[in-house]
């Protein structure tokens, strides 16, 4: 029996190692030949930079990420895309679409099993550096050197804080990345109720907004269960991994360099209090940790007066209703940090089969304004209407995408942001806005600096669970007493390990700014 | 081809001849598994060369084999880390608790709809009670949340009608062992009882038939004949559970507690703590490393019940 | 007829059953109701079974979705019908070998089942081999093949009752008779076995029915024809997910299917297995009375 048992083990085991053998390597081959794509690998019979019109035209893939739209008019937009780059840069364009609660899965897998992927999506949901450090996207120096001058250009302002390690992993949306905190609030209910909303406000304005309207029975904003640094809406600052500050953060940005545990700050303090006023005043709903209604749905329904937010100058955009007319305020100044540039890049997969036919359309979104346009905003007079008595202001207005049914980008940003159209209540005087907003904004010390956490994985994820545990509670203003929990969330950051790991992104940064 | 194997062939069964004649003889029985064993072969036998992540620092476009060691560091969340103690007592406490109601349970609900009387009755109480079975943990949550929630809640409103004031559910650790318990019963009970019962079924009514004959009451039938003939059945599914004893149901610990922090102590398994992990690290390594322990625990649970059980009576035993 | 205890048992059941129904019942009923809620009326007030204003606003969302939805749909019955009845002929005739109690190997064979239950390899080298060996991706077979084809337990559970619940002397005389394996299987294990069958093809049934990872796993935007109604419940609810912890993220706010929607799509995926359950449960009586003939 026992012999049976060996026998049948080893040869399960021997068969899962053939079997898996090919599978395994199949997909590892390729990448790794790319991983450091010289000039060699990138079209053979072409020279530096040049567009080969002799071989068949490669299929580019795209990401394009959206939430439930029907997409329907991709095929359309395709074949308009189409007509471009096979003459331009002799390709067709694959657009693909993903739900963004699916994209960190889809691209993982894609690479994993070898399936088709060409210009992904980073920074969206996965940050670029965790990306990075599993081998999902290539170094783009060579390719970019070679054949991507326009979308070097394009994001020259913001090409170190592209770099991870002073390697370029990918492009960004964002090239105008300045940002400050801001709040978008309900503009018609702020002129029935008579708040005064604007520019600049402080925590005390906000407390004076959420008093008239607890008269009115509309909650001032709600927090959720958000188990994010919510004090940046406030005060701006620098966060290293990710919007909670896992790996620490600088308050006053422009000027520090010291990373602190941001929660061991009396800032902090001070603002978790303010909420607790809030929330005990009735401003803030008292389910609100709760609610299986998304903010966004109660601020549509008028529910909710507004909802702090990340200041740009198209921040609105993404805020309007049909129920009423939104409004934003900025409330700290405009800074440029890195993550803002890494929010939204395009890359290049590690398995691309022709990463430099990839690089070549993430050129030409950068440097055409048709492709880009037709990328974001997808057909004129099918997906979208130019506005009369403007030059680059587009609605939605009486087409399908009224109600999304076109083509309709939601979490993506291509190309050039002085190429490309705008979407009412914009005007033409956004492409100066953007430009002043961006050269008002003060450099963050760490701009172009991202702390690679690979090594402190376990220390990373238990303070992931101390933040989840403890942070939505404070955000939401829902404690007996701030200090005990302030002081409480303090110690188990300790514990878990977050000295550490700050010490280990100050000495890395030392080192960064030593170069 | 077969002239010139015949000889030898027959060479070799003149001197095997009971093992070949044996092996046709179970021929057709092996054919009938074969198909089943094949999928599980490929199913799950062949990605196991995959349990080699949790050793390695993963990479994507390297793939399992090629991705470098990184020795234990993956499964160092688990020993390093204060949660490690309060993730484990959570998913062994409840897994324990669980299996033990489940099975009293189950059994006594197939025992008593066998006990009713009428076929519309019957079919209507099987499909009405398999209902919680078939939702989402999505929608369980939404369910658990109208009846509790600290402002809308059906059942916090009756509390504050009778007695005045209601306990915030979603705020306080010490409702939940119970809360979660009862959903997870609530959850299983149909399941359970369907699955008893159609052993239940299989039993010769010959026999209660003739213990009534001797005069036996029904309850001693059942403490007689059914829990005695269902015990097959029971002990196989324990020593099953028992494998799962590590493992937990994410929906259930996730979604229902509404991943409110306020709750984590009584709330965290080793499923949560690793998802809560990977939403900011994705880190393959972690969740493999989290998997081979639960299976590794799973499995010498297994094997030492199994040996125990062998040890008392052998036809009980799963292998 | 009856005798006494049995009466008492009879009511004591109907007790105990109709206390277990009811909680049963009475959150499915507040699904239903919070489906047919008036929006503003779930946001402010909570779920109420006697809720202050009905609408059918959940519902119109469902028919103007309804070629998604209805393809869905169709995609769930294909794959649930396929892959019960394939399963099921493998489960049983893997849990039929496994319960001939001479046959050389055995513990071998056994424990080469309960071993899948123990062990996986995780989703990365599953993917990896269905995906680049098989093909599967965007495939029907997707949807069908991983993970839920064959599982160890259900195969536990029919050798179980091949095991102990019908006599051995049964298969012996059929088999004196000169019937051969499949024969005997199918006309002697088979019919007596109608009970578990049931069950197990209930939980099959349900477990295709209720399934979304393979969906989500094993179909991109080119399979999206193949989505099942579960895809599509899950793509809105991940994506809310998402919503819920990036508050701060700016949407098209118009997009949101709202929580009465969730709730209405909930009761549309849960109501077809109501409607078939009874038919299953036929089985189950054919069962009893099998046993009646047997004895």
């Amino acid at each position: 029996m026992k012999k049976v048992l060996a026998l049948i083990l080893a040869m399960v085991m021997a068969l899962a190692l053939c079997a898996c053998g090919p599978s395994g390597a199949d997909n590892s081959n390729p990448p790794s030949g790319n991983s450091n794509p010289p000039a060699g690998n990138s079209g053979e019979p072409g020279g530096e930079g040049v567009i080969n019109f002799d071989e068949d035209p490669y299929e580019v893939s795209i990401q394009f990420v959206g939430l439930f739209e029907a997409n329907n008019d991709v095929a359309a937009v395709e074949e308009a895309l189409n007509k471009i780059t096979l003459e331009k840069i002799n390709c067709t364009v694959d657009i693909v679409p993903v739900f963004i609660g699916d994209l960190p899965t889809t691209t993982s897998l894609g690479v994993a099993g070898g399936e088709k992927l060409d210009i992904v999506v980073a920074g969206l949901t996965s940050p670029v550096s965790g990306m990075v450090s599993d081998e999902l996207i290539l170094p783009l120096d060579d390719l970019l050197a070679e054949r991507g001058q326009a979308a070097l250009e394009v994001t020259k302002n913001v090409a170190e804080a592209q770099k991870i390690n002073g390697k370029t992993y990918g492009i960004t949306g964002c090239s105008f990345a300045a940002v400050s905190g801001g709040f978008v609030y309900n503009k018609t209910m702020a002129a029935e109720y008579g708040i005064d909303m604007h520019d600049g406000m402080t925590l005390a304005d906000l407390t004076a907004a959420g008093e008239i309207l607890k008269e009115h029975g509309v909650y001032l904003t709600s927090f959720g269960n958000s188990y994010q640094c919510n004090y940046k809406f406030i005060a701006g600052g620098e966060y290293f991994g990710g919007a909670s500050g896992e790996y620490g953060g600088m308050v006053d940005p422009a000027n520090d360099t010291e990373i602190v545990n941001i929660y061991d700050t009396q800032e902090m303090r001070d603002y978790f209090k303010a909420v607790k006023t809030w929330n005990d005043n009735g401003y803030l709903p008292a389910g609100q940790l709760t609610d299986t209604t998304t903010i966004q749905e109660y601020f549509n329904q008028g529910y909710l007066f507004g909802t702090s937010t990340a200041y740009t100058v198209n921040q609105l955009a993404s805020w309007l209703s049909p129920n009423f007319e939104s409004g934003i305020v900025r409330i700290s100044d405009p800074l440029l940090s890195t993550s803002n540039v890494t929010e939204f890049m395009l890359a290049i997969a590690a398995n691309c089969e022709r990463p430099d036919k990839a690089m070549d359309l993430i050129n030409l979104i950068y440097s055409d304004a048709e492709v880009a346009n037709l990328l974001q905003y997808g057909i004129e007079g099918t997906d979208y209407a130019p506005v009369e008595g403007t030059e680059n202001v587009i609605t939605y207005d009486g087409t399908p995408n009224a109600d999304h049914n076109g083509y309709f980008a939601s979490f993506v940003h291509y190309g050039n942001p002085l190429d490309l159209k705008i979407v009412a209540p914009l005007t033409d005087s956004y492409y100066e806005d953007v430009v002043a907003f961006e050269n008002s904004a003060k450099k963050s010390t760490a701009f172009g600096y991202t702390f690679d956490a690979a090594d402190y994985s376990t220390e990373t994820s238990a303070i992931s669970n101390v933040l989840q545990e403890k942070l939505p509670m404070l955000n939401a203003g829902q404690v007996q007493d701030v200090d005990k929990a302030v002081d409480e969330l303090v110690a188990a950051l300790k514990t878990a390990g977050i000295d550490d790991v700050i010490a280990a992104n100050q000495a890395a940064f030392d080192a960064f700014r030593g170069q | 081809m077969t002239i010139k194997t015949k000889p030898q062939a027959a060479g070799q069964t003149s001197v095997k001849r009971g093992p070949l004649k044996t092996f046709l003889h179970w021929l057709p029985f092996y054919l009938m598994g074969l198909p089943g064993l094949i999928y599980l072969f490929i199913n799950n036998y062949i990605p196991l060369a995959g349990l080699q992540i949790a050793f390695k620092n993963f990479s994507y476009s390297k793939g399992m084999w090629k991705s470098p060691w990184n020795n234990f560091k993956n499964f160092e969340f688990l020993f390093k880390s204060k949660d490690a103690f309060i993730m484990i007592r959570n998913t062994i406490l409840y897994n324990v608790c669980w299996i033990i109601l489940g099975m009293v349970l189950g059994v006594a609900a197939a025992i008593l709809i066998n006990e009713v009387i009428g076929k519309v009755k019957k079919k209507f109480y099987m499909t009405v009670i398999l209902l919680p079975y078939l939702m989402s943990a999505v929608i369980i949550a939404y369910l658990v949340f109208a009846y509790l929630s600290p402002t809308s809640g059906l059942f916090t409103n009756m509390l504050k009608n009778l007695m005045g004031k209601a306990p915030d559910f979603y705020q306080e650790t010490v409702w939940w062992p119970f809360i979660l318990t009862f959903v997870n019963q609530w959850k299983g009970i149909g399941f359970g009882m369907i699955l008893y019962l159609s052993s239940i079924l299989g039993i010769d009514p010959s026999l209660y038939e003739a213990a009534t004959l001797d005069g036996a009451t029904r309850w001693q039938q059942h403490r007689k004949i059914t829990i005695p003939l269902l015990k097959p059945t029971l002990i196989m599914l324990f020593i099953l559970n028992l494998g799962q004893i590590f493992r937990s149901d994410f929906g259930l610990f996730y979604q229902v507690p509404m991943s409110q922090g306020a709750l984590f102590p009584v709330t965290q398994t080793i499923d949560t703590y690793v998802y809560r992990a990977l939403l900011k690290t994705n880190d393959v390594g972690m969740s493999s490393a989290a998997s081979f322990i639960q299976s590794i625990v799973g499995f010498i649970f297994i094997v030492t019940a199994n040996k125990i059980v062998s040890k008392v009576d052998k036809s009980s035993a799963l292998f | 007829m009856l005798e006494k205890s049995r009466k008492g048992w009879n009511i004591a059941a109907n007790i105990v059953m109709c206390v277990l129904s009811f909680l049963a019942l009475a959150p499915f009923v507040l699904l239903i109701i919070a489906s047919f809620t008036d929006e503003t009326v779930a946001m402010t007030q909570g779920y109420s079974y006697f809720p202050a204003k009905f609408s059918l606003a959940a519902y119109d969302y469902i028919v103007a979705q309804w070629e998604m939805l209805g393809r869905g749909y169709l995609m769930t019955i294909i794959v649930t019908v396929i892959g019960t009845a394939v399963g099921l002929i493998m489960t049983a005739l893997l849990g039929y070998m496994l319960s001939e109690p001479n046959l050389p190997g055995r513990r071998v064979l056994n424990f080469y089942v309960v071993f899948t239950m123990l062990f996986n390899g995780g989703l990365v080298p599953t993917y990896i081999m269905y995906v680049s060996t098989f093909h599967v991706k965007n495939t029907i077979f997707g949807l069908i093949v991983p993970n839920l084809l064959l599982s160890g337990f259900l195969v536990m559970l029919v050798r179980n009752y091949f095991e102990n619940s019908i006599p051995r002397d049964l298969y012996e005389s059929a088999r004196i008779d000169g019937a051969s394996e499949i024969k005997t299987f199918f006309h002697v294990a088979l019919p007596l076995s109608t009970p578990i069958l049931a069950t197990v093809g209930l939980m099959m049934g349900i477990a295709y029915w209720n399934d979304w990872q393979n969906g989500l796993y094993y179909l991109s935007d080119k399979g999206k024809d193949l989505y099942t109604i579960q895809n599509i419940l899950n793509n809105i609810n991940e994506n809310i997910a998402f919503l819920a912890t990036n508050a701060t993220t700016g949407v098209n706010l118009s997009d949101l299917p709202t929580a009465t929607v969730r709730m209405a799509i909930a009761v549309v995926g849960v109501l077809p297995i109501m409607i078939v359950y009874p038919f299953f449960q036929k089985y189950f009586a054919k069962g009893i009375t099998m046993g009646a003939v047997k004895g």
